[in-house]
């Protein structure tokens, strides 16, 4: 499991790309990748191109990073997510708090 | 005792052990000597040194063999061996270290060397013996872990695994990965025999996860007991679980409630796998798929507490699991999966154990490969009201104290109708009545009736009969939302009481704003079939309470509840 | 001191043994005279095991007194057994006795002077 990320447009925008297995494992560095910042961006988009599975654990960092980024205020965008992937964030009904492509 | 570090000098040449005797003896260690491989075991055994210097090659058993049985004796301690040899060949040093040899030294004896040696395995003999120590240390706490984790397992057994779970028409598996289990599985009856079923999956596993069943079984069992519905159980378990839950912690849960008497499940599935549910002819499935957010997300304002209603017939059942079954994976890491339970579940002959399938099919697909997830799977049975058995009365003693004479008018407008359900409350009211506590179960089901006829049919004038018809179930359901919300008026409870010694009587009246009906042609006619939900209701309120009579518009209903106690 | 003894190394032996250096030596006579004498008669029996072995003592007791030159002739002496080399080994055993002897006197001296 890999986790990176990217800041682009000006420091308004980070992307964490996510690959392989996102579980309780990648706890630490998924909070890193956006906690260690010097400015706070605008919007996060969390690319799940590589992601292979998440489980519970994982959908508990989402929701961090959202409560993070400002809770109801936020903008969190999940994106290029496998069909297990999507699967999992629909029958959590996670669309009701993130915005899934 | 001394603290000096015991060595072995074991040659069979006299100038060899001296020399190397008093090489030892001056860099401070403690020295015994041995002439021969016997003489060397022997003074091993009596010694019991920690470091060894041996010669390869002495007549009779040889220091490779004497290596070989020094190692072994050890155990688990380190004793670490330095060969005294003039081998040169690289074959035969290997085949010292092959024997257990850990270093060599050759001819002649230089004392720097020597030390520096010995200094080297004293150190490698200090480190293995501090890990071996700490290993012991772990275990020992391991232990005692283990041992205060299967003492809260107990406590938490009796939470978070009880209930009405041992009915025939309930199959259940649990099972545990690790001694907790982040799947809670809750079941009861409320006092109208509605039996109510929680099935919930904490995130993470082990304590963090269990911790929080605790809370969230003492509400629902707690609020079921007293007649609260799904949707308030609901709302205070997401409130409670947001409040102790850190953030990023949840529960996905899915909570049913079956009423046996009108043939019907309510439920609510925030963040499961979609409850199966299998109609009669076995070649229909429906999902009761997940709709909200997992309990314990979002603040109370924005929680979603709606449910919903289909319909079962006898015989049809339910299949609910964790997403443990679902992404169960075999050895070649493939997913048990959805689709393969549907069609387990849709394929199973009639008659069989859909429910002992799906163990069998789930367990044979994981195979040796190792469990990952708490694996938890329930199926209910929809059974006539007469298989399910009443309900225990609550054993709570009755003191004989309490009200024996009162009077309570109770009356409802649109806000409080939409809010709330106003059950609980008039139902703790008249369990005030002392002799009236072995009757809850009556007395709930005699004030549900009557609550849902005044505001579903008196105040809302929704047409029951639209539920005799599948399409029409649902229909019903969304005209009844609809009507809640646009919901104008009231409902009026009035209650009497007598208690005369052993006996007494409980007059309700219940008035709503609605237009009424027709009663007096209207009831004639239903009371003769069997199958309208209207008419059900009513045969149902007269075989309860000593009398019922519509009055006025037909929007006033009065029943009287009469009983007499002789023991 | 001499070609025979490495003086270092009895130098750093007379530090090392102390009071026990004269019974080093002693032991030294004692061991290297028997040692010699059972590798001549290992030969004479044609044993050319027990020569390699006792080849091999004498190799490692005088090598331990520092008398380089002995536990080198002994070395050969060994291996030449070893191989069966039976051809060379009486001129070896001679060679080794020739500078046994004067490892021995050396000693010896060294002995007295003590």
């Amino acid at each position: 499991m890999a986790i990176s990320s990217n800041l682009t447009d000006g420091g308004d925008e980070l992307t964490i790309t996510i690959s392989g297995r996102f579980d309780f494992s990648s706890h630490q560095e998924f909070r890193d990748s956006y906690e260690e910042l010097s400015g706070a961006p605008a919007r996060y988009r969390i690319d799940m191109r590589d992601a292979s599975y998440l489980d519970s654990s994982a959908l508990g960092m989402l929701l961090l990073l959202r409560d993070f980024a400002g809770g109801d205020q936020a903008v969190v965008e999940i994106c290029n997510c496998n069909a297990d992937v999507r699967k999992i964030l629909s029958i959590s009904n996670f669309e009701q708090l993130f915005a899934i492509h | 005792m001394n603290d000096a570090i015991r060595v072995l000098v074991a040659d069979d040449n006299d100038m060899d052990r001296m020399l190397l005797s008093t090489i030892v003896r001056k860099e401070g260690y403690e020295v015994e000597v041995a002439v021969d491989g016997l003489d060397a075991l022997k003074k091993f055994e009596e010694y019991e040194p920690q470091m060894v210097l041996l010669d390869a090659l002495m007549p009779g058993m040889d220091g490779f063999e004497v290596a070989h049985h020094i190692k072994s004796s050890a155990g688990d301690a380190f004793v670490p061996i330095i060969f005294l040899t003039s081998l040169t060949e690289a074959g035969e040093l290997a085949r010292c270290v092959d024997a257990g040899g850990d270093d060599f030294l050759s001819k002649p004896y230089n004392r720097i060397i020597l030390k520096a040696k010995l200094e080297a395995l004293e150190r490698v003999r200090m480190l293995h013996s501090t890990m071996q120590s700490q290993r012991d240390e772990i275990t020992r706490h391991h232990a005692h872990l283990v041992q205060e984790q299967q003492a809260a397992k107990a406590v938490f057994d009796n939470v978070a695994h009880t209930g009405s779970l041992n009915a025939p028409f309930i199959k259940h598996l649990i099972s545990p990965l690790a001694v907790f289990n982040g799947d809670v599985l809750l079941s009861t009856r409320n006092p109208a025999g509605d039996l109510y079923l929680l099935l919930g999956d904490f995130t993470g596993h082990g304590l963090t996860a269990a911790i929080g069943a605790m809370p969230l079984a003492e509400i629902f069992y707690g609020m079921a007991n007293k007649g609260f519905g799904l949707g308030d159980i609901l709302r205070e378990s997401n409130r409670k679980l947001r409040t102790i839950l850190p953030q990023g912690y949840f529960c996905c849960a899915m909570i049913v409630s079956f009423n046996f008497n009108k043939g019907t499940v309510e439920y609510w599935n925030g963040g499961l796998p979609p409850g199966v549910l299998l109609r009669g002819a076995f070649d229909e499935l429906a999902h009761l798929s997940s709709t909200h957010l997992p309990l314990g997300i979002f603040d109370n304002d924005r929680f979603d507490d709606s449910t919903k209603i289909v319909e079962m017939s006898q015989g049809d059942k339910l299949l609910m699991c964790t997403d443990g079954v679902i992404e169960a994976r075999d050895e070649a890491g493939e997913q048990f999966g959805f689709d393969r339970f549907d069609q387990i579940v849709q394929s199973t002959p009639g008659g069989d154990s859909v429910f002992d399938a799906l163990k069998s099919r789930v367990y044979e697909h994981m195979g040796q490969s190792g469990r990952e997830d708490d694996i938890t799977l329930v199926e209910i049975t929809m059974v006539a009201e007469h298989e399910v058995g009443s309900l225990e009365p609550d054993g709570v003693e009755d003191s004989g104290i309490g009200s024996e004479d009162w009077k309570l008018v109770y009356e409802l407008g649109p806000r409080s109708l939409r809010a709330s359900n106003p059950l609980p409350l008039l139902q703790h009211v008249v369990m005030e009545a002392p002799q009236l506590r072995r009757h809850a179960g009556e007395i709930y089901t005699v004030l549900a009736e009557l609550y849902s006829n005044s505001l579903e049919h008196g105040l809302m004038g929704l047409d029951s009969s639209l539920k005799s018809s599948a399409s029409g179930f649902a229909e019903y359901y969304q005209a009844r939302a609809r009507a809640l919300d646009n919901l104008e008026g009231f409902v009026r409870f009035e209650f009497a009481c007598r208690i005369d010694g052993a006996a007494g009587d409980l007059v309700i009246n219940v008035v709503d704003s609605g237009p009424g009906f027709d009663f007096a042609t209207r009831l004639d006619e239903k009371s003769m079939h069997d199958t309208a939900y209207h008419g059900r209701g009513v045969r149902l309120l007269k075989s309860l309470c000593q009398s019922l009579e519509y009055k006025g518009k037909g929007n006033e209903v009065e029943v009287v509840f009469a009983w007499c106690d002789v023991e | 001191m001499n070609e025979h003894l490495n003086s270092e190394l009895i130098h750093e032996l007379k530090e090392l043994m102390e009071d026990e250096f004269s019974l080093l030596l002693e032991t030294y006579l004692q061991e290297s005279e028997k040692q010699f004498t059972n590798a001549r008669s290992a030969w004479e029996e044609q044993d050319l095991d027990a020569l390699m072995r006792f080849a091999h003592s004498l190799k490692g007791s005088s090598s331990n007194i520092g008398a380089e030159r002995l536990s080198s002739l002994c070395g050969r002496l060994e291996s030449g057994a070893k191989q069966s080399e039976r051809e060379g080994l009486p001129d070896l055993l001679a060679e080794v006795a020739a500078e046994l002897a004067d490892v021995r006197n050396e000693v010896q001296a060294m002995h007295s002077g003590l």
